[in-house]
């Protein structure tokens, strides 16, 4: 197979580019096209709107980061989040107390991260089959313990989680703050996420060098669960009810932002400031078009459309860089 | 180097026999030993009629399993599929409904069109290179969207009508219900092709070992594409299938259908590594599922407790088939 | 010079059996503090298994392991690191998408309040660098941007932050250039002023020569001889040891084959080069004859065997078959132009563990086997008895083609793979490492098996880096050193030491090519014209 040396200078300039100014240059189109079809869409309100929208999204996303980057996929959090939000209407109603029952809820999020995080680790059974066991698992729980109602959470603390501090900050815009300040510190400055890396580049070598890769690999998982726990307490209260059928297809976007934001699936790196690009770039996109009007079969159909794109580009964009660098490693007088 | 002995060819023990042999009938065992427990514990269970109605059941996860087995077999993954019977059974009977093409035509078209998405979910993870797993769930989401638009166009619900589809509802042979006759027949047509045709053989050859399969001058690519395609003709069917058994199409049609589908092919044994697997261990499978779902019905257990038994289903499947081999490499 | 006192490593009586295969046969080994220690030996000699054992991968089958003067017991590679023992593979170990210092501290972070202390990683990793005299090395670069030879370092560095009392290296220059080399060099002599004990794994006799003090002789998994290395010791006394006087003799007896004596060549290439691995390789295939292409690691002739089969990229350069040239993009386009390659890798690109012998073997040719045109349903009986012919003709035992191939020996497989390509029936053939892991028995067999085909008029490359196999199976042997053909043997001229000597890039201004173009012209072309 014969390469010129233009065309590999060319293909590393263009992955380059792709994957520097892709997802902005996406971003802003989006945004432009929304704003013109759509005078409310560029108001402070909406943008308001945007982050609390997709506030479960966002923290959602920084767990699945430390799964795909730590090549484990987590297919369950939308499920888990529905099944939490029963658990602690459940509490909630039987007890009379709301802090127990949002403890209780953030615990048994973590427990279903443990159960699942050792199936995996210990029992080597693949991500995907146990995460999707759980996708369905769980959301069948959260129907069955319910049948199909909503458990209404009658607590001030609903209350407190949708005002607005100042007319502009509300609690889950500072909690998703407060996710992705947890995050960054856990994934940039500790064992648990030097390890999700190493388990993501090469687990073998990593197991050579002493790193406990089974407990590490748990340790993700019981963070993971930690985050839906919150996520599922900003859901609740948004809608003041615990919804059985709430957030369904979370996790498809919680990925989808994580690769497009520039993360390979491929595993042992990107990290979170690539994630805050790509649920930015989900989140505009969900408001962009439920504000256009768009319901149901045409908001999926865009919508998926859209994100089919979006890794199109950004997929395609890092292989050309990937395999242009190849190239030139090996070429004679690059 | 300097050789001691000769290596002998492994012998087999006893012990590895019956593991062998439970490998190979180990589903078909359990079926039967559920079917006994069930039948014994109540008093519904074994008729002519439950018979028939657990095989108008299992008939549309069977079959769209039959595609799914191949998919996982070439180690990949379809998540469409039941966003894909949505998709073609609103595409066929919107064209009947509208006058635009007779029934039969209408199926045929609504089929062809479902292996479409087949193909394009085959070119973007065997030409693009994207993740069975991301490009799969993406068109899921899309082709449900598209599906329900076409419902859309048509008031948001589409009568079924047509002599085919009462036929295929109401009528038996020789006392087995049409679906699952077009079920078997279908498994029996996926058989001779697995295992009696080149392209069968190079199915397992790429899902066992694709770098090999290349070397050996496979068209990986070509087939891949392929298994894709035949996948989504399956879910083309279960579309044909789902008219049949629906008096409307409704948007919410199909959806969790992707996970019965992989919930059978894992219970039949098949990896999901690729490269080892029977088809007609998948029909067994979805058997199985089958008998548990339609047992939980009769006692009267909640349809929902029953979805959340089907993921543990899954886990209990996954368990085994990963302690069998871990058994078989030590 | 050596330190005087007690050896710091002594191991005897060693004896590691695997099924099959007596790897190691009462081998004893020591080594003294502030020495480099070479072990020595052709490939299958038991070098590596020797050092896995002392790294704590293998438990010897039988003898003992003394650190100090005690005897000790290593379970693990954990429990080597403890006992002071670092070992650096030559594949290498790091995880390319974290940094240099992370690699070197990878498992062993301190931590500081719940966080990782990165400077103190950073400035511990820079000690462990200069100690080795490469501060030039960035330790909060990405380790995957560093080229191979400062990955080889870090790994080094990394073995040395353990502060090991004796430091393995496995090949550590197989992918080095000279001056980097040189380099490894100066930093192992500082080494050995800290009284570290440096054991050294090359097939490099110069370097031998040059920078060890003693070495030990390996041969068929036996000790030959421990000796002092001077700067006096001949290169043809260590290739002497390595020999013995034993060349085995269960290859061909005859002269060689007669070359069919063709208008072209069957294959025939010119000025092929791969990227920078390989450069302006010229040469030709003859039908009947047995080419054996050889030399060190990484001097390209596994990258040449795969560009022929058109598995490798970045490759420039002419193909010509039977006068024709061609275009080998893909392993489709090599089988159709009747060629077929035999990777070293069976377990990764040749095998399908899980499924029978018979079908491993028809894989290829299933399109034979279509009980008619139209439909495409494999003749089961008609597929099982070709299998089975050619399952005997390469003498497989086997009760039953059915078999599944994960049962089958080392030995067995390969003759599969074989059997799979003599069923496809190609004119070209081509071989990288034939016998690899592979018993005594099965290696004869497959030897004698690429006789008979030659005789048949097919044309085989075998590459190898066992010089004994390439001796005693070719008509021609076409050595490779650094990327480039550098000297061309006739069976007649060949002989261990000359191969040895060749691998090393001991040049005679002979270049390969020559012998070539002096006694065939190619109907039509113009060699000298069109030579780079």
């Amino acid at each position: 197979m014969i390469e010129s040396e233009t065309t590999l200078r060319r293909r590393t300039m263009i992955g380059r580019f792709v994957q520097n100014y892709g997802l902005g240059i996406m971003t802003v189109l989006m945004i432009a096209i929304f704003a013109v079809v759509n005078d409310n869409f560029l108001t402070v309100s909406n943008f308001q709107n945007v982050l609390e929208q997709n506030a479960a999204l966002a923290i959602v996303a920084v767990g699945v980061t430390f799964g795909i980057i730590s090549k484990a996929i987590d297919l369950s959090p939308g499920s888990v989040i529905a099944l939490v939000g029963v658990i602690i209407g459940l509490i909630f109603v039987g007890t009379g107390s709301i802090g127990v029952a949002l403890v209780g809820g953030v615990l048994s999020a973590m427990l279903i991260g443990l159960f699942n995080g050792t199936l995996i680790a210990k029992l080597g059974i693949n991500p995907v089959i146990v995460t999707l066991a759980a996708y369905i698992w769980a959301r069948g729980l959260a129907l069955a313990l319910t049948e199909k109602d909503s458990i209404v959470i009658r607590s001030p603390a609903v209350g407190f989680m949708n005002t607005r501090f100042f007319g502009i900050i509300s609690p889950p815009m500072i909690l998703i703050v407060l996710a992705y300040l947890l995050g960054f510190f856990v994934l940039y400055r500790t064992k648990l996420g030097r390890y999700t890396y190493a388990l993501g580049g090469d687990e073998h070598a990593a197991k050579q060098s002493g790193v406990p890769v089974d407990a590490y690999k748990i340790g993700i998982f019981l963070l993971s669960g930690f985050l839906v726990g919150i996520a599922a307490i900003i859901t609740i209260s948004r809608m003041g009810a615990a919804e059985p059928n709430a957030v369904f297809g979370l996790e498809l976007d919680a990925i989808a932002a994580v690769i497009i934001g520039g993360t390979s699936l491929s595993g042992g790196e990107g990290g979170l400031r690539q994630t805050i690009f790509g649920v930015l770039f989900l989140a505009i996109l969900n408001n962009g078009l439920s504000t256009m009007g768009l319901r149901d079969a045409s908001f999926y159909f865009f919508k998926g459309l859209v994100i089919l794109s979006a890794l199109f580009i950004e997929v395609t964009g890092r292989r050309m860089l990937r395999e242009a660098e190849a190239a030139a490693a090996s070429a004679p007088n690059i | 180097m300097a050789v001691i002995q000769q290596e002998q060819a492994l012998q087999a023990q006893p012990g590895e026999r019956i593991r062998e042999w439970l490998n190979q009938f180990g589903t078909v065992l359990v079926a039967l030993v559920l079917i006994a427990i069930f039948s014994l514990t109540t008093d519904h269970f074994f008729t002519l009629q439950n018979a028939q109605n657990i095989l108008r059941q299992i008939a549309i996860p069977a079959i769209v399993a039959i595609g799914m087995t191949m998919v996982i077999l070439i180690g990949g993954i379809d998540l469409s599929v039941g966003s894909v019977v949505l998709f073609s059974s609103a595409a066929m009977n919107s064209l009947i409904f509208n006058g635009v093409l007779p029934t039969g035509p209408a199926i045929v078209a609504g089929i062809l069109a479902a292996g479409l998405i087949g193909l394009i979910n085959g070119v973007l993870i065997e030409k693009v290179k994207i993740s069975p797993v991301i490009v799969t769930l993406g068109t899921m989401v899309a082709v449900r969207g598209l599906g329900q638009m076409i419902l859309w166009i048509n008031n948001s619900w589409l009568w079924v009508r047509g002599p085919i589809f009462s036929a295929i509802k109401a009528d038996t042979w020789l006392s087995l219900p049409i679906p699952a006759v077009i079920m078997v027949a279908l498994y029996v047509v996926a058989w001779v092709i697995l295992t009696q045709t080149p392209f069968g053989r190079r199915i397992y050859a790429i899902g066992g070992n694709q770098r090999a399969a290349e070397l050996c001058g496979v068209n990986t690519t070509r087939d891949k594409i392929l298994v894709y395609v035949l996948c989504s003709l399956g879910a083309g069917i279960g579309g044909l299938l789902m008219s049949a058994r629906l008096s409307a199409i409704s948007p919410g049609v199909g959806q969790g259908l992707e996970f019965d589908a992989i919930t059978a092919v894992i219970l039949g044994g098949t990896s999901l590594a690729g490269g080892k697997g029977r088809v007609e261990k998948t029909i067994i499978g979805a058997l199985i599922v089958g008998l548990i779902l339609n047992y939980m019905t009769i006692k009267g257990i909640s349809a929902h407790y029953q979805r959340a038994v089907t993921g543990f289903i899954i886990l209990g499947a996954a368990l085994l088939d990963q302690l069998s081999r871990a058994r078989s490499e030590s | 010079m050596a330190d005087v006192s007690p050896p710091i490593l002594e191991m005897r009586g060693i004896t590691k059996r695997f099924p099959g295969i007596l790897a190691l046969d009462d081998v004893a080994f020591s080594a003294n503090r502030g020495e480099i220690h070479s072990v020595i030996g052709q490939n299958g000699a038991g070098k590596s298994t020797l050092m896995k054992i002392l790294a704590g991968d293998y438990a010897p089958t039988r003898g003992e392991i003394l650190i100090d003067g005690k005897p000790v017991i290593i379970h693990n590679p954990r429990e080597a690191r403890q006992l002071g023992i670092s070992i650096v593979y030559q594949e290498l170990s790091l995880l390319g998408n974290l940094t240099v210092g992370e690699n070197i501290f990878l498992g062993r972070e301190p931590v500081r309040t719940l966080a990782i202390d990165d400077s103190h990683i950073v400035q511990n990793a820079r000690g462990v660098l200069a100690q080795l005299g490469v501060d030039y090395i960035d330790v909060t670069q990405r380790l995957a941007t560093l080229p191979l030879a400062q990955k080889q370092l870090v790994e080094i560095a990394k073995a040395l932050s353990y502060k090991p009392r004796i430091l393995i290296l496995d090949e550590p220059t197989a992918a080095l250039a000279p001056k980097e080399a040189d380099n490894l060099f100066k930093i192992l002599t500082r080494l050995k002023e800290q009284d570290i004990a440096i054991i050294y794994i090359t097939h490099r006799l110069k370097e031998i020569i040059e920078h060890c003090d003693r070495g030990t002789i390996l041969r068929n998994g036996r000790v030959v001889k421990t000796l002092n290395i001077e700067r006096s010791t001949s290169e043809d006394t260590l290739i002497e040891l390595m020999i013995g006087q034993e060349i085995e003799s269960f290859f061909r007896h005859e002269d060689g084959h007669e070359q069919v004596s063709d208008q072209h060549a069957l294959l025939r290439v010119e000025n092929l080069s791969i990227g920078q691995r390989v450069q302006d390789v010229t040469f030709e295939l003859r039908r009947g004859e047995v080419l054996g292409i050889t030399g060190l690691l990484g001097a390209g002739q596994n990258l040449l065997a795969r560009a022929l089969y058109g598995i490798q990229p970045h490759v420039t350069g002419v193909i010509l078959r039977d006068g024709k040239s061609i275009k080998i993009d893909s392993p489709q386009d090599a089988i159709m132009q009747g060629t077929c390659l035999l990777t070293e890798n069976r377990k990764e690109e040749g095998l399908f563990l899980d499924m029978t012998v018979k079908e491993n073997i028809t894989i290829p040719s299933l399109r034979r086997f279509a009980r008619s045109r139209l439909l495409p349903i494999l003749a089961n009986r008609r597929e099982r008895n070709a299998a089975q012919e050619f399952i005997s003709n390469v003498n497989i035992i086997l009760r039953s083609p059915d078999a599944v191939m994960r049962t089958l020996s080392g030995g067995n497989q390969q003759k599969a793979i074989l059997a799979r390509w003599l069923l496809r029936n190609l004119e070209v053939l081509i071989f990288i490492e034939p016998t690899r892991g592979i018993d005594v028995g099965a290696k004869a067999e497959i030897y004698r098996y690429l006789d008979k085909l030659a005789k048949e008029g097919r044309g085989i490359i075998v590459v190898s880096p066992d010089l004994t196999e390439i001796l005693g199976i070719s008509d021609r042997i076409l050595v490779m050193h650094e990327g480039r053909m550098v000297k061309e043997f006739s069976r007649r001229d060949a002989s261990e030491e000359r191969l040895l000597s060749a691998i090393q890039g001991a040049t005679n201004n002979h270049k390969v090519g020559e012998n070539i173009e002096n006694g065939r012209h190619s109907a039509g072309a113009s060699i000298t014209g069109s030579a780079g």
